[in-house]
């Protein structure tokens, strides 16, 4: 009789742990749309977001070792994959590419985004997704990692805290602060 | 946001989306969305916004994901085993090793081997059949064989003698 539950996250961690490459194909099969659809809101360009989610499935495995099971597996890959966001937000900012995100509202022309970007699976169906993936964009970082995590990916308060490293009662008040932010922006933006 | 009544409202809207106020909070923000009108309309955008959030169109990667991270995964691994080869201690003390023993090979090589010029130290094992350089006239005058003892000349022996194979080497003065 065999057992067809499917193996959790973090039995397929402790088996690629004690050698089982295999494991490691199928965690990269679970979690690189989800990781793809995080990093994504954070670059907008897909060429770029894909090669970061594959370096940090290079990270998992190389680093497999680093991983204990005091957290959650999706909390720590999605630690991986928001450090190393952040860290490409913060080399193009200094290499002086002004995004949306660098310039305040009153430097930046109202044009709808482009959605052409020659890649695959991007379609925005409609102007609304536009709309609040420019008013996303346009948000400080800390209010933008929040609402990707919370509202986008749908994570827990709890594992939003693990990840973030931050107090339940500051993901909660980020949370709120950061929805507020983006329904001013956007009516800003429907003006 | 017209008074703190309002500000302290708004700060409750998303406990009151995920229903994890307290019965009494809850109802407060129940009594303040009824009587004012800009709460109430941005409590509303703020459901929108949420609605839309959820609604985004999900990404997928493409299709050749997988086999181009295995493939970079298997070129890290090849790397690895030339850093590791490169940057092995053995690996160093082996080439350390190479080099210094090409050095000595080349040094002795150059010791020993008489037939460079230039080497005064290969004088010392120049044989009696080689011809000797022109050493000066006061030190040496002739070579006298011990077998050939006797032999007389108008130069004074001197009693220094080196012996060498059974031949006898006088160091003499000459006189003028």
């Amino acid at each position: 009789m065999t057992d067809n539950t499917p193996k959790t996250d973090e039995q397929l961690i402790a088996e690629f742990q004690g050698g089982n490459e295999l494991a490691f194909v199928e965690l990269v099969d679970r979690y690189k749309d989800r990781l793809i659809n995080f990093v994504y809101r954070f670059l907008n360009d897909m060429t770029d977001a894909e090669d970061l989610v594959q370096e940090t499935f290079l990270k998992v495995y190389k680093k497999k070792h680093a991983y204990r099971e005091i957290a959650k597996f999706s909390t720590w890959i999605y630690t991986i994959a928001g450090n190393l966001a952040r860290s490409e937000l913060r080399k193009r900012k200094r290499r002086k590419t002004y995004t949306m995100s660098a310039l305040s509202f009153d430097d930046n022309e109202f044009t709808p985004v482009d959605t052409d970007k020659g890649t695959e699976g991007i379609v925005f169906n409609s102007y609304a997704g536009e709309e609040i993936m420019k008013a996303i964009d346009n948000l400080p970082e800390p209010f933008k990692t929040i609402t990707i995590l919370r509202d986008i990916q749908e994570l827990s308060y709890d594992d939003i805290s693990t990840i973030l490293d931050i107090p339940m009662g500051t993901v909660k008040s980020r949370v709120n602060r950061a929805r507020l932010k983006l329904q001013e922006t956007l009516s800003y933006l429907r003006e | 946001m017209q008074n703190n009544e309002c500000t302290y409202i708004c700060e409750q809207f998303t406990g009151y989306q995920d229903d994890s106020l307290s019965s009494e909070i809850k109802a407060r923000v129940d009594s303040h969305l009824a009587i004012c009108n800009a709460c109430f309309s941005v409590f509303q955008e703020l459901t929108q916004v949420i609605s839309q959030l959820h609604d985004l169109q999900p990404i997928s990667t493409s299709s050749n994901f997988t086999n181009d991270l295995l493939l970079k995964i298997h070129e890290s691994d090849n790397e690895n085993l030339m850093q590791k080869f490169y940057h092995s201690s053995y690996t160093r003390i082996a080439g350390i090793a190479i080099a210094a023993g090409f050095v000595v090979a080349v040094g002795l090589n150059m010791w020993i081997d008489p037939v460079l010029q230039g080497n005064p130290r290969g004088m010392n094992t120049y044989t009696e059949q080689q011809n000797a350089q022109p050493i000066q006239e006061n030190f040496l005058v002739g070579l006298t064989d011990s077998i050939t003892a006797g032999q007389t000349d108008s130069l004074q022996s001197h009693p220094s003698t080196i012996n060498s194979n059974n031949t006898s080497l006088q160091l003499v003065s000459g006189k003028k």
